[in-house]
C-alpha cells in the first residue's frame, strides 16, 4: 500500500510528460478478490488491498484526465504465491465452474489491449471514470 | 551515468514484481505490444536480468520495496534508463501465507 502510492508521487510527473491526447498514460494497481469481500484471507492482507482498491478510485478522480487509473481485482491466481495453498487448490476443483484458478495470463490478456486500456469501470475509456464522481445532490 | 535504452517513441512500462506469477504475464504481454518494459523483483536477480535481455528495450532493477528510498530510487533508475513512462503497473506484493 505504501509503496503502490511512493511510485505513483515519484512517476506522476513523467507519466504527465509522456501522456498524450489519443494514448494517455496509465496506472494500474494489482489488488485482490481478497480487498472486495471478506474470504479465507489473512486480515491485514485483505484490508491492504481494500485500501489500495480505494485509494486507486481516488488516484483515477484526482489524477484524470491525463493519467488514467485502473485496478484490477484477481481471485485465486496459479502462482508461486499461492503453489503451496493446498486446501485453495482443492476449492479450485471442487467449486469453481472451470474446475481450476486463473492463469496469470488470464489477468493479462483480458485487461490489456494495445494502448494499455485497462477496463474495469474504474477510469476507462468505455465509463470515463463516471461512477466515481458523486450524484450530484438534488 | 545513465543509459537510455529506448527510443523516445517507445512506450515504457514499469510493471513490478514482474519476474514470476501475473507480474510477469503483464509485463510479458505489454512487452508483446510494443512496450519498452522495465522489469523490476526484491529478490530474484537472475531471472529478472534473463527477462530484460529477452526483450527489446528492457531493463531490470532490484529494489525492495518495502523501503520508502528504494522506491523512489527505482522510479530514478527507470527514468535514467529509458528517458520517460507511460505504464505504471503497482503488483509486486507481500504474502507468504496464505492472503
Amino acid at each position: 500500500m505504501i509503496a503502490p502510492w511512493i511510485l505513483v508521487a515519484e512517476a506522476e510527473a513523467a507519466l504527465r510528460q509522456s501522456s498524450q491526447l489519443e494514448q494517455s498514460s496509465c496506472i494500474i494497481n494489482i489488488t485482490s478478490h481478497a480487498g472486495i469481500r471478506p474470504k479465507g484471507a489473512s486480515i491485514p492482507y485483505a484490508a491492504t488491498k481494500a485500501a489500495l482498491g480505494h485509494v486507486t478510485k481516488l488516484l483515477a478522480l484526482n489524477l484524470a484526465p491525463t493519467i488514467r487509473v485502473n485496478g484490477i481485482a484477481p481471485g485465486l491466481v496459479n502462482t508461486p504465491m499461492s503453489k503451496d495453498w493446498a486446501a485453495a487448490r482443492e476449492l479450485w476443483k471442487t467449486r469453481s465452474p472451470m474446475q481450476r484458478g486463473a492463469e496469470p495470463e488470464d489477468i493479462a490478456q483480458p485487461e490489456f489491449d494495445k494502448s494499455c486500456l485497462a477496463c474495469l469501470g474504474m477510469n476507462s475509456q468505455a465509463q470515463s471514470g463516471c461512477r466515481l464522481k458523486p450524484t450530484p445532490t438534488q | 551515468m545513465s543509459t537510455n535504452l529506448s527510443d523516445s517513441s517507445t512506450r515504457v512500462a514499469l510493471v513490478t514484481g514482474s519476474t514470476s506469477g501475473i507480474g510477469k504475464a503483464i509485463a510479458i504481454k505489454l512487452a508483446q505490444e510494443g512496450f519498452a518494459i522495465a522489469f523490476h523483483s526484491k529478490s530474484s536477480v537472475e531471472a529478472g536480468q534473463l527477462l530484460a535481455q529477452s526483450y527489446s528495450n528492457a531493463s531490470y532493477s532490484q529494489a525492495d520495496l518495502s523501503d520508502p528510498d528504494q522506491a523512489r530510487q527505482l522510479i530514478a533508475a527507470v527514468l535514467a534508463r529509458h528517458g520517460r513512462l507511460d505504464v505504471l503497473v503497482n503488483n509486486a506484493g507481500i504474502s507468504a501465507t496464505i492472503p
